[in-house]
């Protein structure tokens, strides 16, 4: 993937409060896009409502106010050429890891065998040939959210979310998954145009993304978008990489 | 309106300030190397650092957490007696000592209704939002020996 500026996704001033017994604001008129062969990283302070922005993106919650635009129509609900990965892998312990890969593919028009051919090869993408038939339970969470990628990619999607996916993960795991996801990304063996990742983790952000959308506190707005010219494999200890860290912390404290 | 953060605990703002001060160049330390340093991502870090900057220990702004004169003071001893004063200014805490001076007494879902009228909330759910603001005057109003929490009867009074 190299960046340009075709839009996948347009969000177009979304807002959005809880509402119950009281009233929380967490969104106000959030406006950014999501490119061609893009990563946008979006990072802001706790509880500023990134992961229900993610959701709102995803069709799975509706905003109060603004539009989700993809491929020039409003999604109105989940959407068939995206694809979620979870921060706690979603995995479902019942099934063995080829079956919850599988899950990732219910909605295509291909034969039982078919389905299983390609579940195992994606599992042997992600370096867990062998263990297709065990159960989630029996893999270290490392492997659990490999699990939880392939499963993700093997619908082909258009649109990758990915919701804080490797914060559960030790930091030596994390980042060798960061590296895989960025080299599967890149080698463009899949048809995923443009990826959408919440983090809070700002050296991953820098690390992995073409573009970071900063929010602000609550009620959240787009406080400042960044686009990373830098070239992929970063490297961590170089100035421009450490100026880019730095300058991420000064506008998430900037007044 | 400004809250106190519910997401950081004393040991941990102890913790980032005595990291700090020892890191701290002339008082002055980037978030960015108070980040590698404690290992922390934003969503701890941040309500830490914002935690300690109400409680009057630093200041923070453009990327750089800049010790005061209490923050720079500050040791295993006297942590209590510094942030007391400070945390007593701040809701949810303002408004208990402020009902507890009047009333002498209040129940934690009496305190959490009225302050919810005020707007200062942690959860829009009632029951959630009260067992937050248990959870933080429990862990700071009493850690820090401004109120007295009563268990059985799920109320407060003002630390003697």
């Amino acid at each position: 993937m190299a960046a340009r500026d075709e839009p996948i996704i347009n969000v177009n001033g979304v807002s959005f409060a809880y509402t119950g017994e009281n009233t929380i604001r967490i969104i106000d008129d959030a406006t950014f896009t999501a490119n061609d062969e893009e990563i946008v990283a979006i990072i802001g302070p706790s509880g500023c409502g990134k992961s229900t922005l993610l959701r709102i993106m995803a069709g799975l919650v509706k905003s109060l106010t603004g539009a989700v635009v993809f491929n020039g129509k409003k999604v109105a609900g989940p959407v068939p050429q995206f694809s979620f990965v979870f921060q706690d892998f979603a995995l479902l312990p019942w099934l063995t890891n080829k079956e919850n890969v599988k899950l990732g593919l219910s909605r295509m028009r291909i034969g039982n065998a078919e389905k299983d051919r390609k579940a195992t090869e994606l599992l042997d993408q992600f370096g867990l040939s062998g263990f297709e038939d065990a159960y989630p339970n029996m893999l270290s969470g490392g492997m659990k959210q490999r699990v939880g990628i392939a499963r993700a990619i093997a619908s082909n999607p258009v649109v990758l979310l990915m919701d804080e996916p490797f914060s559960a993960l030790d930091e030596l795991t994390a980042n060798t998954l960061r590296e895989d996801v960025l080299y599967l990304l890149r080698e463009g063996k899949f048809p995923i145009r443009s990826v959408v990742m919440v983090t809070h983790n700002v050296e991953e952000a820098a690390w992995m993304a073409d573009k970071i959308v900063m929010l602000s506190d609550k009620p959240s707005h787009v406080k400042w978008i960044k686009k990373i010219e830098m070239k992929h494999p970063r490297d961590k200890h170089s100035k421009e990489f450490l100026a880019l860290v730095d300058e991420i912390y000064t506008k998430l404290t900037e007044r | 309106m400004k809250m106190f953060h519910a997401g950081a605990s004393i040991t941990e703002v102890r913790g980032m300030m005595s990291i700090a001060k020892s890191l701290s160049d002339k008082g002055r330390i980037r978030l960015s190397k108070l980040a590698y340093e404690t290992g922390k991502n934003i969503d701890v870090l941040l309500p830490i650092v914002e935690a300690a900057e109400d409680l009057g220990l630093c200041s923070v702004g453009d990327g750089v957490v800049k010790l005061t004169k209490d923050g720079s003071r500050l040791n295993s001893g006297n942590f209590k007696d510094i942030v007391r004063g400070e945390l007593a200014a701040i809701e949810p805490f303002r408004s208990a000592v402020s009902v507890l001076s009047r009333s002498g007494y209040t129940m934690t879902i009496d305190l959490s209704r009225r302050l919810a009228r005020k707007g200062i909330l942690y959860m829009t759910d009632e029951k959630g939002n009260t067992d937050v603001l248990r959870k933080v005057l429990v862990h700071w109003g009493e850690g820090l020996g401004l109120l007295s929490y009563d268990a059985i009867h799920d109320s407060w009074r003002k630390m003697k």
